[in-house]
C-alpha cells in the first residue's frame, strides 16, 4: 500500500475491496465473493476489466456506485472517487454520484431502457433530475448528445420507444444517455455482448473515442480479451473475485505472467491452427465457499506446486505490472516463459 | 464426402410483421417481412457448413426451416434426394430422427423441471416407444461421458449446471438418437471464451468419431474459421458468398464479408478501419415491394449505379468459391434484372 493516497491525476482509487452476500440462514456464514481488489483509475483512462462469467466483474462495477442487490455488503475497503469515499457516502449523496460523475452503460439496452416511455421522455428525465436547466434547454442537450452517438434523424428518433430502434442505435442511446451529464467515468459493462459482430467494432471504437474527446475515463468490462485489447490502455485480469493480474495492455497481451492470462489468450480460435483441438483451460472456476487458504486458481493450473495450495499468493508489483501468483517471485529470475508449451 | 445430404433450392419465407397500427381497417392489410430471399445452398455428408450473418439476416429462420419447425413460403429443402419440406408431421417423423438440433440458448433449451437424465432419455423413447426404460437409460449415461459430464451429474436439474455443462447436456441429447446430422443455432453466443474453446473442441471430437455432418450457424468468425469446412456468408436472406474457409479467410470477395472479417476483433492486430459498414440490416416491409439491386447498396462502401439497378446474382468464380456482388463480375446484360422480381 503506498502513502500517497490520491494522487491528483488519480480518478478512482479501489483499496483491498470486500464484497459479501448477507446468507439466508443466519447460521452460515457471509462468504466474500469480492475478496480484496484494488486497482487505480486515472483520469481519462481506458481501463478493461476482463474475465469469466461469475469472477465478479459487474459486482465489482456495481459495488463502486453501489447499484448491487440489497443482500450485498461492502465488508471492508474502500472507493475514492474525486476524493470521496464513496463507501462512507449516504444515500442521497451517492445519487448525487450516480449518473452524474458516474454514468453506466448496461449489457443489454433492451432491458436496460424503459419500454413505456419515449428516448426523450427517458433522456430529459436523466438530464433534468441532475440538472437545473429548463425542458427546452434540456432536449438541446439531448439532441446534441445523439448526434454524438451517430444517430440518424435525432427529432424524430426521440419521439420513439425503444422497440422501434434496433439493439445497436439503442446502445448508442444508452451511451449518450451517459454522456449527457458530462462525467467523469463511464462504466460500461458488457455494451456489446447483446449486438453483432459488425456492431460491437462500432460501438466500442464509438464508446473509446467518445470518452477520449470528452476526456471521460472508461471501464470496460468484457469477457473477451481481444475486443478490449485495441479499446482500452490498461487491462485487470479478475478470477474468482480477485484481481489477478494487471498492466498495460499490450504488454499485458503481448507477455502474460499469470497462468490464467496466458490460459485466456491462448484459449482464443484465433491462437491455434484450424482444424486443430484448441487449448482450453481444465476445470471451472471455484465457488466462493470452496475456496480455502490457496491460490484460487490452483485446481486448473498446469503449473500448481505446493505452494499454490497451502497459501494464498501475494501481490507482485513490478514495473508497471501487478501479478497475484507464486511463480512470478520478485527474487529469482522470472522462470514462466519456458513452460507454457505443454 | 462428395454426396450432398441437404440442398436448399430457391428458398422463400416470410413472417408477418407486427402491425403497430392495428386499428380495426387496417387488420386486414398484414405486412411482411421477408425472412429468406430465394436461397440455395447445399451440405455435404461429413462436411462442416458455417453459415455467418448479422441477427436479421435470416440465420435462425433458416436453421428452424431446415428443421421442420416452419413450414417455408416457397422453394423446396430436400434430404438425401427427398424433398421433406412439404412432409406432414408424421411423415417427417423418420427424418427428425436424422437430424437433430442444438439451440442458441442452453439456459431456455432445457426445461427447468426435468433433470439431465430425464432430458436426455426423453427423444429416445420418444422415437423408440419399445425400448426397454433401463437400455435408454444406459444409453444416455453413455452419452454424457461421451459429451464429457460426469455421470453424477445427471440427476440434476439445468439450474444447477454451468453454463459449459449446460451447452454439453443440450449436445447430448442432440446425439441420443444417433443422428447424421446437426443443425446448430449460434452454439457458442451464450458462452465465455474459455468455455467456447471447450465445445469447440467437443464438437470436432464428436464429428471425428461419429461422423456427423455440421450445419453451424455463428456470427463468431473466429470460431467459425477454426471449424468449418466450408463458409457461407449470408445477408438479407441470400447467400452472398461462399467459398472454402481457406478461400473465404484469405481472399474474401464480397463487400459484405470483408466487412464481418474487419469487425471481428482480432488480438494482436489492430481493428481494421477501411471495411467498415453502416446501419442495419434493411427491413423489406411488404414481401413483393422488392427493392430494386443489390440489398447491401445503402451500407456499402463501393456501391456504383449497377447495384442499385441490378440483382447481383450467386456466380461461381472458382469452384470452391461462389460470390453474389458486380465487383466481382461484369454486370449482366439487361434481361436479367426483370428476372429477380418474379
Amino acid at each position: 500500500m503506498s502513502l500517497t493516497l490520491n494522487p491528483p491525476t488519480t480518478l478512482l482509487s479501489v483499496r483491498d475491496l470486500h464484497v459479501n452476500f448477507t446468507s439466508r440462514w443466519p447460521q452460515e456464514p457471509n462468504i466474500d465473493v469480492l475478496r480484496g481488489v484494488s486497482f487505480q483509475l486515472e483520469r481519462g483512462e481506458r481501463l478493461a476489466l476482463v474475465g469469466e462469467s461469475g469472477a465478479g466483474k459487474s459486482l465489482l462495477a456495481t459495488s463502486i456506485i453501489q447499484l448491487f442487490d440489497t443482500s450485498a455488503r461492502i465488508r471492508h475497503g474502500s472507493v475514492h472517487f474525486e476524493g470521496q469515499d464513496l463507501t462512507q457516502l449516504s444515500s442521497k449523496q451517492l445519487r448525487q454520484v450516480r449518473g452524474r460523475r458516474i454514468g453506466m452503460v448496461f449489457q443489454d439496452p433492451m432491458t436496460n431502457l424503459n419500454p413505456n416511455l419515449t428516448l426523450e421522455q427517458q433522456l430529459l428525465q436523466c438530464i433534468l433530475s441532475h440538472r437545473n436547466i429548463s425542458r427546452a434547454e434540456a432536449r438541446l442537450v439531448a439532441l446534441h448528445k445523439l448526434r454524438q452517438v451517430h444517430i440518424p434523424a435525432p427529432e424524430t428518433r426521440m419521439r420513439q420507444y425503444p422497440h422501434q430502434l434496433s439493439a445497436g442505435q439503442l446502445q448508442r442511446v444508452t451511451i449518450a444517455m451517459a454522456l449527457t451529464l458530462e462525467p467523469a467515468l463511464i462504466i460500461a459493462d458488457e455494451p456489446t455482448s447483446a449486438l453483432d459482430v459488425t456492431m460491437q467494432a462500432e460501438i466500442i471504437s464509438l464508446l473509446t473515442h467518445l470518452c477520449h474527446n470528452n476526456g471521460v475515463a472508461l471501464l470496460l468490462i468484457s469477457h473477451d480479451l481481444s475486443l478490449v485489447a485495441h479499446a482500452s490502455d490498461r487491462c485487470l485480469i479478475m478470477y474468482a473475485g480477485q484481481i489477478v493480474e494487471q498492466g498495460h495492455t499490450k504488454s499485458l497481451i503481448n507477455d502474460a505472467q499469470h497462468p490464467y492470462t496466458q490460459g485466456l489468450i491462448r484459449a482464443l480460435p484465433q491462437m491455434s491452427q484450424p482444424g486443430q483441438s484448441l487449448y482450453q483451460i481444465p476445470g471451472q472456476m471455484p465457488l466462493a465457499q470452496e475456496l480455502g487458504n490457496q491460490c484460487a486458481f490452483a485446481n486448473r493450473c498446469e503449473h500448481a506446486f505446493a505452494a499454490c495450495w497451502s497459501q494464498p499468493p501475494t501481490r507482485t508489483v513490478t514495473l508497471e505490472r501487478e501479478v497475484s501468483c507464486h511463480l512470478v517471485n520478485p527474487a529469482p529470475a522470472p522462470a514462466p516463459p519456458a513452460e507454457p508449451e505443454l | 464426402m462428395t454426396q450432398t445430404l441437404l440442398s436448399i433450392n430457391n428458398l422463400y419465407k416470410s413472417h408477418a410483421a407486427p402491425n403497430h397500427n392495428s386499428a380495426w381497417w387496417n387488420l386486414r392489410k398484414t405486412s411482411y417481412i421477408s425472412a429468406i430471399n430465394g436461397l440455395d445452398i447445399s451440405v455435404k455428408r461429413g462436411e462442416t457448413l458455417c453459415v455467418v450473418g448479422e441477427s436479421g439476416c435470416g440465420k435462425s429462420t433458416l436453421a428452424r426451416l431446415v428443421m421442420g419447425l416452419e413450414k417455408p413460403d416457397a422453394g423446396t429443402i430436400s434430404y438425401q434426394g427427398e424433398i421433406i419440406s412439404g412432409l406432414s408431421d408424421k411423415a417427417r417423423m423418420p427424418y427428425r430422427r436424422r437430424m437433430q438440433m442444438v439451440f442458441q440458448d442452453p439456459y431456455t433449451a432445457l426445461n427447468p423441471r426435468h433433470t439431465v437424465l430425464h432430458a436426455l432419455v426423453d427423444p429416445l423413447l420418444y422415437h423408440q416407444p419399445n425400448l426397454h426404460r433401463q437400455h435408454a437409460v444406459d444409453q444416455a449415461m453413455a452419452q454424457l461421458l461421451a459429451v464429457g459430464i460426469e455421470p453424477a451429474l445427471a440427476q440434476r436439474f439445468p439450474h444447477q449446471l454451468s453454463g459449459g455443462q449446460r451447452q454439453r447436456v443440450n449436445i447430448a441429447r442432440a446425439l441420443m438418437v444417433e443422428p447424421e446430422f446437426i443443425v446448430a443455432d449460434e452454439p457458442l453466443s451464450a458462452l465465455d471464451v474459455s468455455i467456447q474453446a471447450q465445445i469447440l473442441n467437443l464438437l470436432a471430437q464428436l464429428q471425428s468419431q461419429q461422423q456427423l455432418t455440421y450445419l453451424i450457424f455463428s456470427h463468431n468468425l473466429a470460431a467459425v474459421e477454426h471449424m468449418a469446412d466450408r463458409v457461407a456468408v449470408m445477408y438479407d436472406g441470400q447467400v452472398c458468398e461462399i467459398a472454402s474457409r481457406e478461400q473465404l479467410f484469405s481472399q474474401p470477395q464480397h463487400p459484405y464479408t470483408k466487412a464481418l472479417l474487419a469487425a471481428s476483433p482480432q488480438i494482436y492486430t489492430p481493428p481494421n478501419k477501411h471495411h467498415r459498414l453502416v446501419g442495419d440490416v434493411p427491413n423489406r416491409i411488404p414481401l413483393r415491394h422488392v427493392q430494386h439491386g443489390c440489398s447491401l447498396q445503402d451500407r456499402c462502401p463501393q456501391a456504383f449505379e449497377t447495384c442499385r439497378h441490378q440483382t447481383p446474382q450467386l456466380t461461381p468464380l472458382t469452384a470452391q468459391h461462389a460470390v453474389a456482388c458486380h465487383h466481382t463480375q461484369p454486370p449482366v446484360s439487361q434481361g436479367n434484372s426483370h428476372d429477380s422480381e418474379h
